[in-house]
């Protein structure tokens, strides 16, 4: 029945002038990524394979999600503790809702387990959150985190938010050599809209040798082997969402944040490339 | 810091004006030369006003001037002195407005902007120490009965410039908006200091957000209505979020919402902030603000034909009356004495076919001065008024207090003395008349009537027939 969830890609940027036009701000660590963007979208025709639609009210669905739990700023001195408590994460009003709550509670919800894929396109329509301090994200981790850790395991970015920057997200991939500041990143912004205004669809479309990132179905980055020190993304990834709140990237809350701050997931899905 | 509400509308009334002839813009108006829209100017000072810019000091105290040594960028910043305590005017305050001058000197609103193509009023500013701000904001036009404004209060500044954003609640309302700044602040902890603000402008960022809209503070407020008598709406407030993330509270007028009953035809608006009842039922009123629904509501029972107090019985001969269409009222007499800051009582009286009836609305307590000077009652032995709470009357506590100055004719002095009445009990959907003895009190230097809510729910009340006999 899934074979009826069939999209295709939007051709909707062939200039790269035009991509500039509508970036606020084009933050290049990429040096070849600007040039590769001159050939678009790929095209590609998908077909659904996972979703959630989080329509169901109350817990959200064991067959697709687990939770990490606990605190310990996880890697990047993030303030918050995650919970899977229905005051941090529940899917109610057809929507996820992860709930960064002040004294910090949050939640991080993930596929790890239960599904992961090689290549395709993954895409999630969200509503983020905002504030200084609020870090909210949709990413992808490679299965072999487990095994051979992170960074070589791999992680793809794609959609990141600084809070005190409601208008601007980046999508970035880390890897090998690639870590931490060192992650290919790119941001994509609204001179005069929000991404807590209202819903947007993030997504990325990966192949072989390639990750190309997507807002509202416009491509902003094209990531390739050549970007890189090393090419991990050939391997299964799950999906992860969550809200931290404080950390290495976005500093930290302070009397201005308001509390509490939701992500709204309308769906995640997970498409591959139609043979 | 004293946090002080201001009364703009009797502060404008009361005190002198100062005209800054150099910053305004020559123009000759005549009837032809008024535009069919007006001009859509975005700067108010950038390096210098605009055209047509005039500006009215709070007081007589020249508290502002162009600085060209400090600015934030360009060659010119405005400059505000904040006066010690007990230093002249003790506050520094004014507005900046469209308008022209006469021949000699004094000045008028006069023009408009067009700023509903705006979403914020914004600017910089930095100060001398650390302070906040009293209350900036914008749409004050006391003609007009400040219909649009809106303000920030208590804005914290320091020595840092930093941007500031007023949220334009809903643009498209203001096609015609004359008032264009204004700032009240008095000392800090009796401090005098100086505050800059520059790049002073209109500008549509696209990035602020409403987060949330209340009418009714966001509860659910039921009220009973009349045909052709106005229903109020208080307790109005709007958050945003601003392009940084960080969230900003808003006060604005009623104007900027727009009004959807459920029943049309029990009540009526004019998106303006103005409800009419109409016909007989009963109607849900909810508000909208730039197109988002607000929290709170009002039930509005409308009754039908309005509910008159019922006629004084006694002879005017043996009446002295303070407010009533009965008889010949003393002169005088003023029902809002406004007491700030702590005062939230605002008035809606209102007129049905002659009749004038009192309508305080976010009733918390309210003075009210009898007559000119103090007033002798100590020939009569009763203090009577009427009194209809147009909504719920469970809980509803009112106290009623008459306080004589003494023979020193003066608040306070030590030989001041009240009378007192607590009214617990009220019958729904009717006139409540009240009659207070007198006999053994003092009476004949009576200066205040203090109307107070004692915690209880009623906030917002009609009140006629004060007099004594």
């Amino acid at each position: 029945m899934l074979n009826q969830f069939i999209i295709k890609s939007q051709k909707t940027i062939n200039s790269i002038s035009l991509l500039k036009s509508i970036l606020l701000i084009v933050l290049l660590v990429s040096f070849s990524g600007c040039d590769e963007n001159d050939d678009g979208p790929k095209g590609t025709t998908w077909q659904l394979v996972w979703s959630d639609e989080f329509n169901e009210s109350g817990a959200l669905n064991d067959a697709n999600w687990t939770y990490d739990l606990g605190g310990g700023g996880w890697g990047n001195n993030e303030l918050q503790v995650y919970t899977n408590a229905a005051e941090n994460v529940i899917s109610e009003d057809g929507v996820l809702k992860i709930i960064a709550r002040d004294g910090f509670s949050s939640a991080r919800v993930k596929t790890q387990g239960l599904f992961s894929q090689t290549y395709g396109r993954f895409e999630a329509r969200i509503k983020t959150p905002s504030g200084a301090g609020i870090w909210p994200a949709f990413w992808l981790l490679g299965d072999g985190v487990s095994t051979v850790g992170w960074p070589q395991a791999g992680e793809i970015d794609i959609m990141e938010l600084v809070g005190q920057r409601p208008n601007i997200i980046s999508g970035s991939v880390h890897g090998p050599g690639n870590f931490a500041a060192g992650g290919i990143s790119k941001t994509y912004g609204f001179q005069n809209d929000r991404f807590d205004a209202d819903f947007h669809l993030f997504a990325i479309e990966w192949g072989v040798n390639y990750i190309d990132f997507y807002v509202d179905d416009k491509l902003y980055q094209r990531i390739t082997p050549s970007d890189v020190k090393e090419w991990v993304f050939n391997q299964p990834f799950h999906i992860i969402l969550n809200v931290a709140v404080g950390g290495n990237l976005v500093g930290f809350p302070n009397s201005s944040t308001p509390f509490p701050q939701t992500m709204e997931v309308d769906y995640v899905r997970v498409y591959k490339e139609l043979n | 810091m004293k946090n002080i509400k201001n009364n703009y509308a009797k502060t404008i009334g009361l005190l002198a004006v100062v005209f800054i002839t150099a910053l305004s813009c020559e123009r000759d108006l005549s009837d032809e030369a008024v535009p069919a829209s007006f001009p859509a100017t975005s700067a108010i000072f950038l390096d210098g006003f605009s055209g047509g810019m005039q500006f009215q000091a709070f007081g007589d105290i020249f508290n502002f001037q162009v600085d060209n040594d400090v600015t934030y960028k360009g060659i010119a910043s405005m400059r505000f002195a904040v006066p010690a305590e007990g230093e002249t005017g003790s506050f520094a305050g004014g507005n900046f407005f469209t308008g022209a001058q006469n021949a000699d000197g004094s000045s008028f609103y006069a023009g408009a902007r067009n700023l509903s193509s705006y979403d914020a009023l914004t600017f910089w500013a930095k100060s001398s120490m650390p302070a906040e701000i009293n209350e900036v904001g914008f749409g004050l036009n006391p003609d007009q009965g400040d219909k649009f404004r809106v303000s920030l209060k208590n804005v914290a500044v320091n020595s840092n410039w930093k941007k500031y954003y007023i949220p334009i609640p809903d643009g498209s309302k203001l096609t015609a908006e004359q008032g264009l700044f204004y700032y009240f602040e008095d000392a800090e902890e009796g401090i005098g200091y100086t505050f800059w603000i520059d790049e002073l402008q209109f500008e549509n960022l696209g990035t602020i957000l409403q987060v949330e809209s209340k009418i009714f503070e966001g509860g659910d407020a039921s009220a009973i209505g009349f045909t052709d008598v106005g229903v109020s709406v208080s307790g109005v407030s709007a958050l945003y979020s601003l392009p940084d993330g960080s969230h900003q509270a808003l006060d604005l007028t009623s104007s900027y919402f727009n009004y959807k009953a459920s029943i049309p035809n029990v009540v009526s608006g004019d998106n303006l902030g103005s409800l009419v009842v109409g016909n007989l039922g009963t109607t849900v009123v909810t508000g909208i603000l730039d197109g988002k629904k607000s929290k709170g509501s009002l039930t509005v029972e409308s009754a039908g034909d309005f509910l008159f107090a019922p006629i004084p019985t006694q002879n005017e001969a043996d009446v002295i009356s303070l407010f009533s269409n009965n008889y010949t009222n003393v002169s005088g007499y003023i029902n809002n004495l406004y007491w700030e800051p702590f005062q939230t009582t605002t008035t809606a009286d209102f007129s049905v076919n002659g009749d004038d009836i009192i309508n305080y609305t976010d009733f918390n307590f309210v003075g009210n001065i009898l007559t000119d000077g103090l007033l002798d009652a100590s020939e009569k032995s009763t203090f009577h008024f009427d009194v209809f709470i147009p909504g719920d009357v469970a809980g509803a506590q009112l106290k009623v207090t008459l306080r004589d100055f003494g023979a020193d004719g003066a608040d306070g002095g030590g030989d001041d003395s009240d009378i007192s009445m607590t009214i617990t009990s009220f019958t729904s959907g009717e006139w409540n008349s009240f009659d207070m003895p007198l006999a053994t009190a003092n009476r004949n230097n009576l200066g205040f009537i203090i109307w107070e809510n004692l915690g209880s729910t009623l906030t917002n009340l009609y009140i006629d027939n004060i007099y004594f006999y």
